[in-house]
């Protein structure tokens, strides 16, 4: 047990003998105990700024969450392993457009196509190869991205798509633009989350997901493909 | 000099009750100051979580009444301890009185005190959800609908208020304890604290959790309400049958 485990303790022990000693002044009935005036005009205000600060939560319980449609995690597990699914089997197309996060569709003339990441950086983002049936010199990435939650909230829209970018022979992926997203949230006080069945006494839960995503290519039919170590390509059959 | 005039115990009581709603009331300056505090502690938030993967970064701020409420008890414990002694006692010979309407005004006086605890408990943590929304600017609470807003408000001050009054009827039979010998002012929290570090480091800690999980590990309201009742009448009954024992203005 360190010094600084000791201070709540020591914090509470302080408030204690504090309020214990100013209320026992009143019993003796001392000068320094506060007037019956004063107590009163205290306790007024004290109530009169619970009140209004209760006629005030309405108007901003969930301001600027409004936009945040529900989106409870085991629903989006199962869009995940869908979306997965069906890319593997080839069957993107039966995806809802919706998942469509992004579309580039490149001119390519080069027998070959490296595929890789900027800096050797480990893409999270599964990328999934189809071969065309013919060789139209055109390469098409589609990115899909099944929903992001915090909380059962969708955060999707404020998440970024990934990046890539064609130059020379070289197509390169990098994972997307950080999106840092900072939430408060209020949590019923232990003797109301005792009863609801919800974390109690200083105790928290929180759900993330941060949802699936992949990167679908249709590349021509016999453009040969290098995969860099950094990155995992799964061809369609 | 005898007097003819008979007082009955109601009207006996109406009267202490009333007194001590009024001379008391700087116990309610104290509830507003330990309340403001708590609200202070609390802005800091009671938890955080992070998660980060390649693309999303997230951090949750946790922010809840839970220091009020446990706070509010403290003061609970603290008035009960205080009317227990003897500057208070001897408030009540100002009156016709005997040792039961002295209890009992002092029990309905603490009931009215853990109510507006319980209540004012439960309001604050709308001070602490305007200052954090205005302060950081975002806020999600857990209940946005009206209704069951509302219904969490009555449940919170119902149970809140069940709370402070056990830890009521304990300051109460703590403060008896002393008031009958000054030895309980050091065994009580020698027995108490010492007990819980002997039992923990003697490797009996489900009977520390059991302890404390019998009422606050509860989840049925109304066993809740019954333990909380039963466990704060066994307290005042002891204590009103030890204050029996004690003489007049001891």
């Amino acid at each position: 047990m360190t010094i600084l485990s000791l201070l709540p303790i020591l914090i509470i022990l302080i408030i204690v003998i504090i309020a214990a000693k100013s209320m026992k002044k009143t019993a003796n009935n001392q000068v320094r105990s506060m007037s019956v005036k004063w107590v009163r005009r205290i306790f007024g205000a004290y109530i009169s700024l619970l009140l209004i600060c209760t006629l005030v939560v309405p108007f901003i319980n969930g301001n600027g969450w409004d936009d945040l449609k529900k989106a409870p995690v085991k629903d989006l597990e199962k869009e995940g392993i869908a979306l997965v699914n069906a890319a593997a089997a080839g069957k993107i197309d039966s995806i809802d457009r919706k998942f469509i996060e992004k579309k580039w569709d490149f001119d390519f003339r080069e027998q070959k196509l490296t595929v890789g990441s900027k800096n050797n950086e480990f893409i999270s983002t599964q990328i999934f190869v189809e071969r065309k049936k013919t060789n139209d010199q055109k390469i098409e990435a589609v990115s899909y991205k099944t929903r992001s939650s915090v909380n059962d909230l969708d955060v999707t829209q404020l998440t970024n798509p990934i990046r890539l970018k064609l130059a020379a022979n070289t197509l390169t992926i990098n994972n997307p633009k950080k999106a840092v997203l900072e939430f408060n949230t209020f949590n019923h006080v232990f003797s109301v989350s005792q009863f609801t069945g919800e974390p109690t006494l200083f105790a928290h839960h929180s759900s993330f997901s941060k949802g699936q995503s992949i990167l679908y290519l249709r590349i021509p039919k016999d453009l040969k493909l290098i995969n860099k170590p950094d990155v995992n390509i799964q061809f369609v059959e | 000099m005898m007097s003819l005039t008979t007082v009955s115990l109601t009207a006996t009581l109406k009267k202490q009750y009333s007194y001590k709603l009024r001379a008391y009331n700087q116990v309610f300056w104290n509830l507003v100051f330990l309340q403001l505090l708590a609200v202070l502690f609390s802005l800091n938030g009671v938890g955080m979580m992070g998660s980060s993967s390649e693309s999303i970064e997230v951090t949750i701020h946790y922010y809840s009444a839970d220091f009020v409420v446990f706070f509010t008890m403290i003061w609970g414990l603290i008035i009960a301890i205080i009317i227990t002694t003897k500057a208070y006692r001897n408030d009540d010979f100002t009156f016709v009185t005997n040792r039961l309407s002295h209890n009992l005004s002092n029990l309905l006086f603490l009931l009215t005190a853990c109510l507006i605890g319980g209540l004012t408990a439960m309001l604050s943590a709308n001070v602490i959800k305007v200052i954090t929304y205005f302060f950081d600017g975002q806020l999600i609470v857990d209940s946005t609908s009206l209704t069951s807003a509302l219904g969490e408000f009555i449940l919170g001050t119902f149970t809140t208020s069940l709370y402070i009054f056990l830890c009521c009827a304990l300051g109460y039979i703590v403060g008896t304890l002393v008031q009958i010998h000054k030895v309980f002012v050091v065994l009580v929290p020698v027995l108490f604290f010492g007990g819980l570090f002997l039992l923990g480091v003697s490797g009996n800690e489900t009977i520390v959790t059991n302890f404390f999980g019998f009422i606050f590990k509860e989840s049925s309201i109304l066993l809740f309400m019954i333990k909380v009742m039963v466990t704060s009448g066994l307290l005042f009954a002891s204590a009103f049958l030890l204050s029996n024992r004690m003489e007049v203005k001891q």
